[in-house]
């Protein structure tokens, strides 16, 4: 099927497969591999993108369903040749280990801190609830999302 | 994955004709969030997908003739943050709130919920509580209601034909008497699929501080969602005083008990029935309980 | 050594920008011309010979390249447990087997053009069982007459003897007496299983893989295809995390197998559900264990059996017997111990390495186990454990090393001074009628690689450029927790030159020196040594470099900032720069340097760790409410990375201990195959955990440093499983503890 979409302020004029996922769009067809798979089925958030400014777990999203919408990709976060002050502050809290997760962390933090620009503790563990990091206990990403909330 | 054709009606006319295409295999794709599961493990191997996504006309919550009307694209995230569902059916907007993640609820509907029919679905207890309606439509645009208890059958099955869409879920607006809430088990806190949960809407005296009327729907109790006649016959009419708690305990411990009699789930779900019931006699009655000597 | 410039402060992960950037590619970001995709098809029975198996169909698509079965494949065993050349390891797995022996085995695989052909094509596979009866409890399989392999289900049967056991137990009043069963678990590293196997025509083979010994990797698949080594070269990529998950050669020789057989590159990667079940998972273990305990609460004797469920393949199942066994001596003072331990076979998937390597299973068995015998003896736990802990220099008896300057002492006084243990042990059981207080602790003692079992040697080769920048050539693997920013801190401390000036290369069997590979907590202690050490060899270069050029005896010089330096007279100077100018331009004289570093020493890395726990006695539920980890870790390379790694192990134990399992019926069918069922903690659920870090130093690591990744996770069940017990006042030592095994203990009392 044609679609359209705009992906990291890109419009993409495509013709998929119907049965692609917006995973496998991003990774094979554009060959954006920030977005990872871990579990397929929405459960970790390592695929996690912006879609129309919240986030999706874009292994549950299907190509028909990208056709007019605009999606954000970890790679699409650095804007005029700057990193976003999330990326900057996982590095300075040692929020990333293996990072394997680190792209939907941070997706997922980008759009807390879109809506709610000073959370509590207890927010931000809300808005990570759908992203799954079995290298750090959370405790530095979730003082990465502070430190970026509040030097903001 | 299999492959399959999409259809992508923007408008009644055009899911109308899509849907008098439909056959046995076509499914309708609305967040996706099952579905796209159960494309990827083969389970289901459609013909079509009807894909909803682009009817901005299901994207609404509103209220009309003293009903709220939700519709059919309406995600858990659009739920629980909408002034009218907060307004009117907390129990509702407490159990968007537990769906999932916020990845999930970003893109889960509520309909979506009510016709996969699971028997952990968070979004059919509070339906149930508050005797919502499907508003279903078939090829013809013809439309017709069904009371969302009746409409299930199974997990996995609903009395609806494949040439049939709910295009909306309808229940009454609250009366100042009526209060809801909602309260949920699983194995997390939070992104966990649902043990036991249970949505009550109850009315209330609030000179007497008697209760008129409770409906308590549970959930992961056997196959489909109830209304447990046990807590009603045994709640109404009752003071809210701390008895109170103590009979809200023992009547849902005794409808889990008596629903899922037999089953290896039953004796550890029969306790935490008491749990459950005691986070919704604090959730509903906490402010005011009549404090006993 | 507190004047250090690079030791012991807080680095990010040598990587993290182009991790937050989404730049870094792992193995699945891979790809390169004409690859074609595999996909292997498991069986979904758990026990049955092959009668036949039709790959007409899938051979017919369009895009499939190969179909392999147990038929066209090679019938020679292998073990993927092997790591390192004449390593005593009994072989029983093939590439894809004639009879299956668990639900995940390997049947038959694809090459195709593309992942989604590949998939299709394995759909189109028919394979006729014959079942055979199904085994899933060692118990019983050790006596039945259903045979999973040749030889019998019982694998192995290790004892050993410290003292007499028998005869305290004999003359003792009183013998306390538990049963402890610790779970299946699944490693859950982010990244599933991956590799990329490429065969030439000219007979070599290049591998990517997110391994953990990029020399087991060859190794076996040199041995297997009979080979030179030489021939095979393997390359450790970006790994996504491993817990031991990627510790041995699962997919590796798979692949191989496959590219060869199509003479091509083959890129094969599991989902998650293939990584739950068909790699390895963390052995379930049964422990008997009793104790006799002197008037004056010292142990006096212990007797230890444990049963470990292989699943349907050995692997490391007979060493796992053994090392989870010696590892009983790492943190009491046992005068007398019997030891016993069976390893079976079942119809279960296959048991394999996981963080901690026996040690969370063993010390979760006595830990809940002590803690019952001073609930019994009405003996503050605290208490009773520093009376029969180790001390420094004790010699462990069965291997007769020292355990160095063990520490535990330290680390549960300290731990429960900060936690308050005396005040909230007082409370336990107290709240209310539904919610319940409870604390508990747990001690924790692991090893520093592999001396006193098998040889453990790193080599490095740090090499100066032109520029005055280094580069450390190593076959270390990074894991994702930082190895290669501990050696770059190494370098950087020793040659006193900024650490971005110093490159450090992971393992790569073609042009990396050898180690052993990132087992058995032997990095930061063996790895890291070996850098120090070359790193000295490099400075004594330059300084001797730096005194030709200067014409000054090379003991007046000094290394500061990237500059020599004259002792006492800053104007004599030269820069790194010049000086490895000068050494190539004039001297033609490389500055480079080699090392091979053999370790000889393995002291204790210890720690204790404290939580307070509420339960809900209505539903079960358990919520941590305050959880301290107390860590000597001699010396901390890198503050934040320790306390991550102390973090990180907090929360896979808490999993460990409360939600995650593998659950399979008794048909063998799993129950649990994704995230939806396996439940790991996520943010909501992890309690904030304090750390409190110790450095004692004293032993042979560079900087005095220990070991911390794996020695993390090992108290964490114990910890918590015991406040669970202190407040309902139960004795559960069935993990995980799940709300319904809380709820059965409640009502049964």
């Amino acid at each position: 099927m044609k679609i359209t979409t705009t992906i990291n302020n890109k419009i993409y004029e495509l013709d998929l497969q119907n049965n692609l996922r917006l995973l496998d769009v991003l990774r094979d067809v554009i060959g954006l591999t920030g977005t990872k798979e871990s579990c397929g089925e929405g459960e970790c958030g390592a695929c996690t993108v912006i879609l129309n400014g919240k986030t999706a777990n874009s292994c549950l999203v299907l190509a028909s369903q990208i056709d007019g919408q605009e999606i954000i990709t970890i790679e699409g976060l650095k804007e005029n040749g700057e990193y976003d002050l999330l990326q900057t502050k996982f590095i300075e809290n040692g929020a990333v280990q293996c990072g394997f997760c680190t792209p939907g962390m941070i997706l997922s933090s980008k759009v807390l801190l879109m809506k709610n620009s000073n959370p509590s503790e207890d927010e931000i563990q809300r808005a990570l609830e759908g992203n799954l990091c079995r290298c750090t206990g959370y405790a530095k990403i979730i003082a990465a999302v502070k430190s970026a909330a509040t030097s903001n | 994955m299999k492959c399959f054709d999409t259809i992508c009606p923007t408008n009644i006319e055009e899911l109308k004709f899509a849907l008098s295409g439909a056959t046995e295999k076509t499914k309708i794709l609305s967040g996706g969030t099952d579905l796209v599961i159960s494309l990827r493990e083969n389970k289901l191997k459609p013909d079509v997908l009807i894909d909803i996504s682009k009817m901005t006309s299901f994207k609404k919550i509103c209220t009309e003739n003293g009903y709220v009307y939700i519709g059919a694209g309406v995600t858990f995230s659009d739920i629980e943050e909408n002034s009218i569902i907060l307004e009117n059916a907390m129990c509702l907007a407490e159990a968007a709130m537990k769906v999932g993640s916020p990845q999930i609820r970003n893109r889960a509907t509520l309909a979506g919920n009510l016709a996969n029919a699971s028997a952990a679905a968070d979004g059919i207890p509070p339906l149930v509580s508050l005797n919502a309606v499907a508003v279903i439509m078939n090829h013809e645009g013809e439309y017709r209601e069904a009371n969302v208890s009746d409409l299930i059958i199974k997990p996995g099955k609903t009395k609806m034909s494949y040439k049939e869409i709910i295009t909306a879920l309808k229940f009454k607006q609250k009366t100042p008497e009526q209060k809801s809430a909602f309260v949920k088990m699983g194995s997390r806190k939070s992104v966990t699929i649902s043990k036991l949960s249970a949505s009550a809407v109850v009315e209330i005296d609030y000179d007497n501080k008697i209760i008129k009327d409770i409906n308590i729907a549970m959930g992961s109790v056997g196959e489909k969602s109830f209304i447990s006649q046990i807590a009603t016959a045994s709640i109404k009419g009752k003071r809210i005083d701390s008895s109170l708690n103590v009979i809200m305990q023992q009547s849902l411990r005794d409808t889990v008990e008596e629903s899922i009699r037999g089953r290896s789930s039953m004796p550890y779900k029969r306790e935490a029935a008491r749990g459950i019931a005691e986070d919704l006699y604090y959730k509903l009655f906490n402010n005011i309980c009549i404090q006993n000597d | 050594m507190e004047n250090n410039k690079y030791i012991g402060k807080t680095y990010p992960i040598q990587d993290s920008l182009l991790k937050v950037a989404g730049m870094q590619k792992y193995v699945c970001d891979m790809s390169m011309p004409n690859m074609f995709h595999a996909k292997i098809l498991f069986s979904k029975v758990a026990h049955a010979n092959i009668i036949s198996i039709d790959t007409s169909k899938a051979e017919k698509l369009e895009g499939v390249i190969k179909v392999f079965t147990h038929l066209n494949t090679s019938k020679k065993l292998f073990s993927s447990y092997m790591y390192f050349m004449g390593q005593n390891c009994p072989v029983d797995e093939r590439i894809f087997t004639d009879k299956v022996r668990y639900v995940g085995d390997r049947v038959a695989g694809v090459v195709a053009t593309s992942k989604e052909i590949a998939e299709k094509a394995v759909g189109l596979i028919d394979v006729e069982y014959e079942e055979l009866p199904v085994m899933t409890n060692p118990r019983d399989a050790m006596d039945s007459d259903v045979q999973i392999h040749e030889k019998g289900n019982l694998i192995s049967e290790n004892e050993f003897n410290i003292g007499n056991a028998d005869k305290i137990f004999s003359d003792s009043k009183i013998v306390y007496k538990d049963r402890v069963h610790m779970q299946r678990v699944h490693h859950a590293a982010m990244e599933n299983h991956a590799c990329i196997a490429e065969y030439k025509i000219t007979g070599e083979f290049t591998v990517w893989s997110p391994c953990q010994s990029v020399f087991a990797v060859r190794n076996t698949i040199g041995e297997f295809f009979d080979m030179p080594y030489s021939d095979v070269r393997v390359i450790k990529t970006t790994m996504g995390g491993s817990f031991g998950g990627k510790q041995q050669v699962i997919l590796e020789l798979v692949a191989a197998c496959l590219a060869k057989g199509v003479e091509g590159i083959v890129k094969l990667e599991y989902s998650r559900t293939e990584s739950m079940l068909s790699t390895t998972v963390g052995s379930a273990i049964d422990y008997d264990i009793e104790s006799s305990v002197s008037d004056d609460a010292k142990i006096e004797a212990m007797k230890i059996n444990s049963i470990i469920d292989s699943g349907a393949y050995i692997t490391n199942a007979i060493d796992l017997g053994l090392a989870s066994g010696k590892k009983s001596f790492r943190v009491y003072r046992i005068p007398n111990l019997n030891y016993k331990n069976k390893s079976v076979y079942t119809n279960m998937p296959v048991s394999g390495g996981f963080r901690g390597w026996g040690c969370p299973q063993i010390t979760t068995a006595i830990e809940l186990h002590l803690e019952e015998v001073a609930r019994k003896l009405k003996l503050d736990p605290v208490e009773f454990r520093i009376n029969n802990v180790v001390r420094p220099d004790d010699i462990e008896p069965l291997t007769k090393i020292t355990l160095g300057n063990a520490r535990i002492k330290e680390c549960l006084e300290k731990g429960a001074e900060e936690f308050g243990w005396k005040e909230k042990y007082k409370d336990n059981g107290k709240y209310g009628e539904r919610y319940k207080k409870g604390v508990g602790l747990a001690s924790a003692g692991h090893v520093n690689g592999y001396f006193g079992k098998v040889q453990d040697v790193s080599s490095m080769i740090l090499k100066m450029n032109e520029d005055g920048s280094f580069i450390l050539n190593t076959a270390v693997h990074d894991q994702g927790c930082g190895t290669i920013v501990s050696m770059k801190e190494i370098v950087s401390e020793v040659l006193d030159i900024s650490m971005d000036k110093v490159k450090v290369l992971e393992a790569d069997t073609e042009r990396s020196p050898y180690d052993m590979g990132t087992f058995s907590s032997r990095v930061t202690y063996v790895c890291g040594r070996c850098a120090l050490n070359v790193a000295k060899k490099v400075k004594d270069l330059i300084l001797e470099r730096a005194a030709i050029i200067l014409n000054k005896r090379k003991s007046y010089m000094k290394i500061e900032n990237e500059f020599v330096y004259v002792e006492g007279n800053k104007d004599i100077k030269i820069s790194f720069r010049d000086i490895a100018r000068i050494s190539q331009v004039e001297h033609e004289f490389e500055i480079i340097a080699y090392e091979t570093y053999a370790n000889t020493s393995n002291p204790g890395a210890y720690g204790a760790h404290f939580a307070e726990v509420e339960v809900d006695t209505y539903t079960g539920m358990v919520k941590i409410l305050d959880y301290l980890a107390v860590h000597d870790v001699g010396k901390a390379l890198n503050r934040g990375m320790v306390e991550g790694q102390i973090q990180g192990g907090v929360q896979m134990g808490i999993g460990y201990a409360l939600t995650e399992d593998i659950k399979i019926d008794k048909n063998g069918i799993p129950k649990t195959k994704n995230f939806k069922d396996y439940i790991v903690i996520n943010a909501p659920d992890m309690p904030h955990v304090r750390t409190k870090i110790l450095e004692f130093g004293g032993d042979d690591g560079p900087f005095e440093a220990k070991s911390i990744g794996e020695v993390a996770i090992v108290p964490v069940m114990a910890a918590i499983a015991n406040a669970i017990n202190n407040a309902l006042s139960t004795n559960i030592t069935s993990f995980p503890m799940t709300p319904e095994k809380i709820i059965a203990e409640i009502n049964k009392k």
